[in-house]
């Protein structure tokens, strides 16, 4: 038996969103961990049975703020299979760029939540001042800072002139002065060394056994990217690096993704320069027939995967998903366990868990299933 | 590929496509057929879907090695749903198993720790995403 058990959330310091975790204590080292998770269900498979495919774009790009382009680029270049459409080359480097740019609001949010964790507040002010750059542009590019909306099934809902390149290139280089700023910070402050080097450790064995994805799987030696495997978008044409770290610690996974930013700003003034004028959209019959298909994107945190089914109705009639979070979460016990009760909160965190993305699924209500409608998730926010 | 050449022997490849083959397996095979798949060096599952097609359970098993997609449908009679487990081969595929589970009410043998994932311990009802 265990000395004790703490339950950590599912309101707790380490991450604003919802999970909860029992950890079983011998002193101060954790010794054992359960987790639920459910708290955040959204209902929101069952809610895409009931929509038009063509609405249903928006509603997966709202499964999560932080990776809403991920969600919605996978849904569709899914849908553009069942309905074998080739989209224009401009509209591909339109998705990557805007695909890209996500990732590096995402990766300066992560930063910033690892500074709140190990008290270290400025970098948390700095990551998040220095992501306005990136929201700017998004905004710029999208006419959105957050939840972009830019796919349409067949293309992009808006085209990037010009002038637009030159401000948003500007953007990048202010940034990338930020973020080597940043790198060097992390790789010399005394404070972050200590809170995560050797703190919450992968092995490589691990990660292949329990099919962990993204940037973890990377710090541990993994390279498994599906930019790189899968080429979807343009990612072929782009020159990039998958950056890989040995050590499979907290640390290892801060380098990780701090070098990620880089790459992100080397692909999107890659993708920058490709843009040619063209068409923007192909708009395609929107007949469906009983088909299946499946689809993949490397999300900020790693790989999303999505499984469509169609019928001769405009509407899904399955579509799973599977977030990058849910893959990662099978780790929790090899990262908490043996650690110290303090460092529960560092080493969750550098997992980057976005439980918006794992929890879901289905609305049950007092026993009953219930289908929504959408003017009823209008009136629940 | 030696790999798909067994898996024909089993079952039925129902759709090629580039760097994707999908087979239907029965499901009482579903054990060797995984066996043959984890020998094969395909070690990575990345996500399990499940359809109620009306007649019965469609379990869709999606492998992944690189960029080469293997997707098993295992056809689940709907009265008597159980299917064998995969965890113990496929440590990965722990919560997607749980997840099949509780939504679309089908018994896992042999998971190391059945119980609900997303919705509440104490549920009663019909599994949310049987039709």
């Amino acid at each position: 038996m265990h000395d004790m058990m703490i339950p950590f959330g599912p309101a707790h310091p380490a991450l604003p969103e919802p999970v909860h975790l029992k950890l079983f204590l011998e002193g101060e080292e954790v010794k054992d961990v359960d987790f639920s998770v459910g708290y955040n269900h959204k209902g929101i498979e069952r809610t895409l049975e009931e929509m038009d495919f063509s609405k249903s774009i928006f509603m997966t790009g709202r499964i999560c703020g932080i990776c809403s382009s991920a969600h919605s680029t996978c849904f569709t270049q899914g849908i553009e299979k069942l309905l074998d459409v080739e989209i224009p080359q401009k509209a591909k480097i339109i998705r990557t760029i805007v695909f890209e740019l996500e990732r590096l609001t995402s990766h300066l949010l992560w930063l910033g939540m690892l500074g709140h964790e190990i008290g270290f507040d400025t970098l948390f002010m700095l990551c998040f001042r220095e992501r306005e750059y990136v929201l700017d542009s998004l905004e710029l590019i999208t006419g959105k800072r957050i939840v972009h909306d830019i796919n349409i099934i067949g293309g992009v809902r808006r085209d990037i002139p010009p002038e637009m390149i030159k401000k948003v290139n500007k953007n990048l280089g202010i940034l990338k002065d930020k973020v080597d700023y940043l790198q060097t910070l992390i790789k010399k402050d005394p404070l972050i060394k200590k809170r995560t080097v050797g703190i919450g450790n992968i092995d490589k064995d691990d990660v292949e056994k329990l099919c962990l994805v993204g940037p973890v799987a990377r710090a541990s030696g993994v390279p498994y990217d599906i930019r790189r495997t899968d080429k979807y978008l343009i990612y072929d044409d782009l020159n990039f690096k998958i950056v890989t770290q040995k050590d499979g610690d907290s640390f290892a996974r801060a380098i990780v993704r701090v070098q990620e930013m880089f790459e992100s700003i080397r692909l999107t003034r890659q993708a920058l320069t490709l843009i040619k004028p063209g068409l923007i959209r192909n708009k395609p019959a929107m007949t469906f027939t009983e088909k299946e298909a499946i689809s993949r994107v490397e999300a900020p945190r790693g790989e999303l995967i999505y499984y469509i089914r169609s019928n001769t109705t405009n509407k899904p009639a399955r579509v799973k998903i599977r977030t990058p979070t849910y893959a990662n979460l099978m780790c929790l016990n090899k990262v908490l366990v043996g650690n110290n009760l303090a460092d529960v909160p560092v080493s969750l965190a550098s997992l980057d868990p976005c439980l918006c993305c794992t929890d879901r699924v289905t609305v049950v209500r007092e026993g009953k299933e219930e289908i929504i409608k959408l003017e009823d998730l209008h009136g629940h926010h | 590929m030696k790999l798909i050449e067994e898996l024909k022997k089993n079952g039925k490849v129902y759709k090629e496509e580039k760097n994707e083959v999908w087979f239907i397996i029965p499901y009482k095979k579903i054990g060797d057929v995984m066996k043959h798949v984890f020998d094969s060096g395909i070690i990575r599952v990345s996500s399990i879907s499940g359809y109620d097609n009306g007649k019965e359970i469609e379990v869709i098993y999606h492998l992944v090695k690189e960029n080469f997609l293997l997707n098993l449908k295992v056809p689940v009679p709907k009265d008597s749903s159980e299917i064998q487990t995969i965890t113990d081969m496929f440590p990965g595929a722990f919560l997607l198993e749980k997840e099949l589970s509780e939504m679309l009410g089908i018994k896992i043998i042999g998971h190391p720790k059945p119980g609900k994932l997303f919705l509440p311990e104490d549920f009663k009802g019909k599994p949310p995403l049987r039709k």
